[in-house]
């Protein structure tokens, strides 16, 4: 008996009990609730951050009429959210994995192991590797990020010799691994792709827990060097200035605006044109390239490209409407795109991502309910970056909708997206200190567990 | 390996409850329903899906309404870092009330992440959140 069996035959069998020691009439009381949905199937491909929380929004406002599958090849869930402290000892990439047993135990989440090969869009299934197919009413698609072979680097090379580390997990162990070997006068070299890439864990970030572990454990005359193809700090650009010129000051040199950066994962040898295309070639001991980002499918050949689905401009998102997150290629489809495979003017973060989700979730649930999605709708960002072993700083941003350009936009003053003219942005702390370190643990904590808990 | 702090789960009889009071007034046509019914759906992480739970956890779960209770999503913005519910995380904030939310606003955005955060609602959104959270 499936679990969904089990689940229904448990409640009719209670619930007729219950309802009647309540003293209230069963007949009035249909089994899944006045207006409720009934026998609709959603489909979640990914179980990250999205995806996880989208099933479990699903089920928590859906009801248990509502089925929910969530289909992912991987067992363990690894946080990418906090593993730049990996690089640095205070954390092992063991203490960053999740069961996520909880969605299906206590939110009855139904669990398929498998990846997708291929979307039947207008079938409404989806094809998993295995060839068995899944049926849905609505379709969630969370798959994350792909990372592009780039600078002359294959997938091998990130596995074995140049890790990018930008998913939590065995090249991050590797990572640590080359730390560790360091020694001090050596070099580390980090690249910093052009936006859009997924945050955390953060690039910046990663910079000032390496340059205050080389600082700690080596010794001062260690190098990093930070090779940014954006043309300024993208994210937390005070707090950054300050770590890198003040508190890293002598240890991270940071360039913005570089191009042609061509690696040699045998030799660690780098090469880049700087901002005023001088050419520079450097002999590193550990080189970190995190490279370009596309969603996962994405790449000509690749079941979300085939499906038509990646309809930004270069190819790389999926552009979804921000009141449904429902594609903008498929409209009418019932596919909808969250996480860092969309294209909605958010921020790729798992924080940001858990929002998507709740936004998603609760658009499906009106539409299975003929209704529409909430017509003016709330994202928010938040985000702690370690700056050394025991400090922080934080960043965030309220998202309003704009439905005259029907986009999400950061949000001040109130709830305002322009404030004497000029459009608000992201708010950074003051200060960089240690009580935003334990408050990033309470945040971390928190986010996992409204995710996955 | 397992590291999820689960907030307590109410007694089965306090769901039960729960659930019988949100259909008692989704009866009453009000198209509401208690703002955390759905919250009280947890329980503990460390028990299995035994029937009873099952069965109190799936009429919980099934209780919905049509639309949904106005606030739900906007809250749902709060349990990133305050829990499902609102009732962990940084600070529990179920049954804050509106006048309570909007002193954030009155405090030094930089120093202040909470300040810095809820500068981007509106005063009648942060009145949702309240409602919702009661």
């Amino acid at each position: 008996m499936s679990y969904a069996t089990r689940l229904d035959a448990a409640l009719n069998r209670r619930q007729w009990m219950g309802w009647t020691a309540g003293g209230l009439a069963a007949a009035l009381l249909p089994r899944t609730g006045r207006g409720a949905i009934t026998g609709k199937k959603v489909v979640v491909v990914g179980a990250g951050m999205a995806g996880m929380t989208a099933a479990k929004y699903l089920r928590l406002w859906g009801g248990s009429g509502l089925q929910v599958t969530l289909v992912e090849p991987e067992t363990l869930y690894t946080s990418n959210i906090m593993s730049n402290l990996v690089l640095n000892g205070s954390r092992s990439v063991g203490s960053l994995r999740y069961a996520r047993d909880t969605l299906a135990s206590k939110y009855g989440v139904q669990r398929v192991t498998g990846s997708v090969a291929a979307l039947n869009a207008g079938a409404r299934s989806v094809t998993l590797a295995d060839g068995t197919s899944l049926a849905y009413d609505r379709l969630v698609l969370a798959p994350g990020v792909s990372f592009d072979e780039a600078y002359g680097l294959t997938q091998t090379d990130y596995d074995t010799r140049t890790p990018h580390a930008w998913r939590a997990g065995a090249q991050t162990t590797l990572l640590r691994n080359q730390l560790v070997a360091m020694r001090n006068g050596d070099t580390f070299v980090m690249s910093i792709p052009k936006a859009p890439y997924r945050c955390p864990p953060g690039p910046y970030e990663r910079a000032c827990v390496v340059a205050d572990y080389l600082k700690k454990a080596k010794g001062s005359n260690c190098k990093v060097l930070v090779l940014d193809e954006n043309p300024v700090i993208q994210a937390e650009r005070h707090t950054f200035e300050q770590a890198f010129g003040q508190i890293h000051a002598g240890v991270i040199r940071y360039e913005a605006g570089v191009s042609g950066l061509r690696i040699d994962a045998a030799s660690r040898q780098l090469s880049y044109l700087d901002a005023v295309l001088a050419p520079h070639t450097v002999q590193a001991q550990a080189v970190n390239p995190i490279p370009p980002h596309r969603a996962q499918g994405s790449a000509p050949g690749g079941w979300l490209a085939r499906a038509g689905l990646n309809n930004s401009a270069d190819g790389r998102w999926a552009v979804v409407d921000v009141l449904s997150y429902e594609s903008t290629a498929l409209p009418g489809s019932g596919i909808h795109v969250i996480g860092d495979a969309a294209s909605c003017g958010l921020p790729k973060a798992g924080h940001v991502a858990n929002q998507e989700a709740k936004i998603c979730a609760d658009a499906i649930v009106r539409l299975l309910q003929n209704g529409q999605p909430d017509p003016q709708p709330v994202a928010n960002s938040a985000c702690y970056s370690p700056i050394t072993a025991s400090t922080a700083s934080w960043l965030t941003a309220t998202y309003q909708y704009d439905p005259a350009e029907r986009k999400m936009k950061p949000a001040i003053a109130g709830g305002k997206t322009l404030v004497n003219g000029v459009p608000a942005t992201a708010i950074e702390s003051a200060t960089i200190d240690g009580d935003n370190f334990k408050n990033m643990g309470t945040w971390f904590r928190t986010l996992m567990s409204d995710t996955l808990g | 390996m397992h590291q999820t702090t689960g907030t307590a789960w109410p007694s089965p009889r306090a769901a039960w409850g729960a659930a019988l009071l949100t259909l008692a007034l989704a009866a009453c046509g009000g198209g509401g329903e208690p703002s955390l019914a759905e919250a009280q759906t947890q329980e503990q992480a460390d028990s299995g899906p035994t029937e009873t739970a099952a069965a109190v956890r799936a009429v919980a779960l099934a209780v919905t309404s049509t639309p949904p209770p106005a606030g739900r999503l906007l809250a749902s913005n709060c349990f990133q870092c305050h829990g499902t519910g609102g009732t962990g995380g940084f600070e529990e904030i179920r049954g804050k009330s509106a006048n309570e939310l909007l002193e954030y606003q009155r405090k030094s955005a930089s120093r202040n992440i909470m300040a810095a955060h809820i500068q981007g609602y509106t005063a009648e959104q942060l009145q949702q959140i309240a409602a919702y959270l009661k």
